[in-house]
């Protein structure tokens, strides 16, 4: 058993997402970077792996979140549902959000929560929308820094 | 109406077994997942999953709100709670009828009652159900000598303030209840405040026997006959079987009527047990409580009547009566179910949770399986240790017990440790053959020998 | 290759997505996010992480992760309760012992939901004195101090899920 934390632990199930997808759509390589980890796969033996290319540390990063270095290109964050619930409002993209302040409402029963964003930033996508049934960590929208 | 889509509140292998049922009935499943069961049987085999909440319990299939409306949201007209979690809680079928869900259980109010001890103590007294003898305020010595002689010895003595084990006596004759009383009651002052004690027969070496009910709400009850469920450790029960083979015709047919009798009075709906202590030596039985749900160990009714159970209580909550009379319930053969948990016997029963690496349980005829696992599976640290039930079925009980050696003895599980071994100690050692255990044999004999073999 | 600090999750998120791996057949798979790096790799040419390329490697299922060097703050902790020297280097004064968990399970540092901790830093036990519950599928170990001292450093938080030997306390003898 290795110990990892909760960050490592989503990341890894992100690889696991993206690998299904790349298995799925047949694609021959994937690379995404961004707040939620970096990552690179590749179906072909040799194909240049951009993440230890030099240039992808040498990257202005905004504000790097206590010192660490996870960068490449602009600073995104995900709000994800804490719990099951109905999407009742979501900031509409392009809204500039605090952090700590609401980025999205969701009810359960005749309750409604707030959905507080961890880190300021530009709302950049939906990756839900008003009625929408969600479940647990998924993500409700996205934020650029 | 007809349950069209069902909600299951539940995990593991009750959740898969809930899931079944309802295909079998061409109803569509959405199940309820934790994030550490996203990818669990139940989950594969549904319509639908719905992630609550984290794995913590407390945060997803204990939180009743999430649960009803991740049911209502999701299109559910049913939800099934399995056992455990929010079974016997009133607030989930409250919720369910704001929402205009069907519950598959009891009303909110009689799971409510049920669920009060001093409540279920009186509907029982009421339907004519035997309650254990007893004595509610023994205030002197005096009283403590006549209440003991009336009711019977050994007696039971203990604070009638507070729960727990603090200033118990067991008193076996009129001296012991005389010296007892005055032991027990300054325990009681010194504890409580309040020296009066509550008396009741004490029965050594009792049996756990359960009588399994169906109610349709509309007057209707039937029972399929009762389980023996004796072979415990710390209150869990490990091994049940269908029918209790120590108990008379006569006395069966009072039990089965003393149960039906309480379902009837509370004109009960769903699947329920009926509880009892079995006084083997007085041949006389006690009310212990009502399950208003389905339990861990339907499937050895099942296997002794053919009736499905969860069915049944699924078309019930759709607004069906029961499908059967009793003269038509027909009870055959002896079955005996395990429960395997993912427990190290060894090391006084430590749960143990990780990745089963090797799964080759047995098959057969009268062989049944209900269980989640497969090679692969993770068991994740958070839930119950049960990983599945190994269930047989045959004409006797010696039958019944040399298929469920055989095919204890062809199941393979590697990666964790589990209670496969133990099981067949249990039913090789001379007292289970023979039928002469009670809820303390395994504590007392069987792993009290063990661990004096290992001293 | 991989360095990770704050420990508080359990597992086999790892081990499941190298089997992910294997099965899909692919050649790389790299992934970084705080302190924690991996690389999957069926190429034998493929750079590893320090950039040196990997030669005469197996092609098989590339570079594992070493358990003992995920856990910078826990170097090989026992799997019991009682205590063991702390190194010097995770900030946790001279002399003082860790208290482990005695198996994997869900650490809660009071007897019951809402109520106060058995113990705060700066808490003076007893030997047997109980500091903290583990439990797993329900059953609930309570873990003892193990000798009389003040409690230095909680190291696991309230909740989390911790494996056996995973440290919890730092304790300086009386």
């Amino acid at each position: 058993m290795i110990e990892i934390d909760d960050e490592a632990r989503s990341a890894i199930t992100n690889a696991r997402a993206l690998l299904d997808a790349m298995l799925a759509g047949g694609w021959e390589q994937v690379c995404i970077t961004g707040e939620e980890g970096d990552y690179f796969l590749a179906r072909v033996p040799g194909t240049p792996n951009p993440l230890l290319a030099p240039a992808a540390v040498a990257l202005p990063a905004v504000e790097p979140a206590s010192g660490q270095q996870t960068s490449v290109g602009s600073q995104t964050h995900t709000v994800k549902a804490p719990h099951v619930g109905t999407v009742v409002w979501i900031a509409a993209v392009g809204a500039v959000i605090g952090k700590g302040e609401t980025a999205a409402r969701i009810a359960v029963l005749d309750e409604t929560m707030e959905i507080a964003a961890s880190n300021a930033g530009v709302v950049s996508s939906h990756a839900a929308k008003i009625g929408d049934l969600v479940e647990y960590a998924h993500d409700l929208v996205t934020l650029v820094a | 109406m007809a349950i069209k889509r069902l909600f299951i509140a539940n995990r593991g292998e009750i959740a898969l077994r809930i899931v079944r049922a309802a295909q079998a009935l061409n109803i569509e499943t959405v199940v309820a997942v934790s994030d550490a069961d996203r990818d669990s049987a139940a989950a594969r085999l549904a319509d639908r999953s719905v992630v609550l909440g984290p794995a913590q319990a407390a945060k997803s299939y204990l939180d009743p709100r999430l649960v009803v409306h991740a049911a209502k949201a999701s299109g559910c007209d049913g939800l099934h709670p399995g056992y455990g979690f929010l079974s016997e809680r009133a607030i989930l079928p409250t919720l369910c009828a704001q929402q205009g869900i069907a519950f598959v259980g009891p009303a909110p109010d009689v799971i409510d009652s049920l669920g009060d001890k001093i409540q279920a103590r009186a509907m029982a007294r009421a339907a004519g159900v035997p309650l254990v003898p007893g004595c509610d305020g023994v205030a002197t010595a005096a009283d403590a000598r006549r209440e003991g002689d009336r009711i019977g010895y050994p007696v039971l003595l203990k604070a009638a303030a507070g729960g727990g084990g603090r200033g118990m006596v067991i008193a076996n004759n009129g001296d012991e209840a005389e010296a007892g009383f005055h032991r027990a009651s300054a325990e009681a002052v010194a504890a409580f405040g309040d020296g009066t004690l509550f008396m009741e027969r004490f029965v050594p070496e009792a049996r756990h026997v359960e009588v399994q009910l169906m109610g349709d709400g509309k007057g209707g009850v039937v029972h399929l006959g009762e389980r023996d469920c004796s072979v415990q450790r710390r209150y869990q029960k490990l091994i049940e079987e269908a029918p209790c083979v120590a108990m008379p015709d006569h006395l069966r047919k009072q039990l089965h009527a003393s149960a039906c009798a309480l379902a009837a009075s509370v004109n009960y709906r769903n699947a329920g047990t009926c509880e009892f202590l079995f006084d083997v030596k007085r041949q006389e039985f006690y009310f212990i409580e009502v399950n208003a749900r389905i339990q861990v160990e339907h499937p050895v009714s099942e296997m002794i009547s053919g009736f499905d159970l969860v069915q049944e209580q699924l078309r019930i909550a759709g607004g069906a009566p029961l499908s059967v009379t009793q003269d038509q319930v027909r009870l055959s053969g002896h079955a005996i179910e395990c429960r395997i948990n993912a427990e190290d016997t060894a090391r006084d029963f430590m749960p143990s949770p990780g990745r089963i690496t090797r799964w080759a349980p047995p098959a057969g005829e009268g062989i049944r399986l209900d269980s989640h696992m497969s090679e692969g599976a993770m068991i994740p640290p958070y839930y119950d240790s049960m990983i599945g039930k190994l269930i047989v079925h045959a004409p006797t009980r010696d039958a019944a017990i040399d298929k469920l050696d055989a095919a204890l003895a062809d199941f393979r599980v590697e990666g964790i440790a589990t209670t496969i071994g133990l099981h067949r100690e249990i039913i090789a050692h001379p007292d289970f053959r023979a039928n002469r255990i009670h809820t303390r044999w395994l504590e007392q004999v069987l792993l009290a020998d063990r661990k004096g073999a290992a001293a | 290759m991989t360095h990770k600090t704050n420990v508080d999750q359990p597992v086999d998120h790892v081990r499941l997505l190298m089997e992910e791996f294997t099965r899909s057949g692919i050649a790389t798979l790299h992934l970084r996010a705080g302190n924690f790096e991996l690389l999957l790799s069926n190429d034998p040419a493929a750079p590893s992480l320090s950039g040196a390329p990997r030669t005469g490697q197996p092609p098989a299922p590339a570079p594992m992760p070493i358990p003992q060097a995920v856990v910078a703050a826990a170097p090989a902790a026992p799997a019991s309760s009682h205590a063991a020297p702390a190194a010097a280097s995770n900030g946790i004064p001279d002399g003082a012992i860790v208290i482990s968990a005695p198996n994997l399970g869900t650490f809660y540092r009071a007897p019951k939901p809402g109520a106060a901790a058995y113990v705060e830093t700066g808490g003076k036990v007893g030997a047997d004195d109980e500091i903290c519950l583990i439990e797993v599928m329900k059953l609930f170990t309570a873990v003892k101090a193990g000798q009389a001292g003040t409690i230095v450093a909680v190291l696991a938080d309230d909740g989390a899920m911790v494996e056996a030997g995973q440290p919890l306390f730092a304790l300086v003898a009386d």
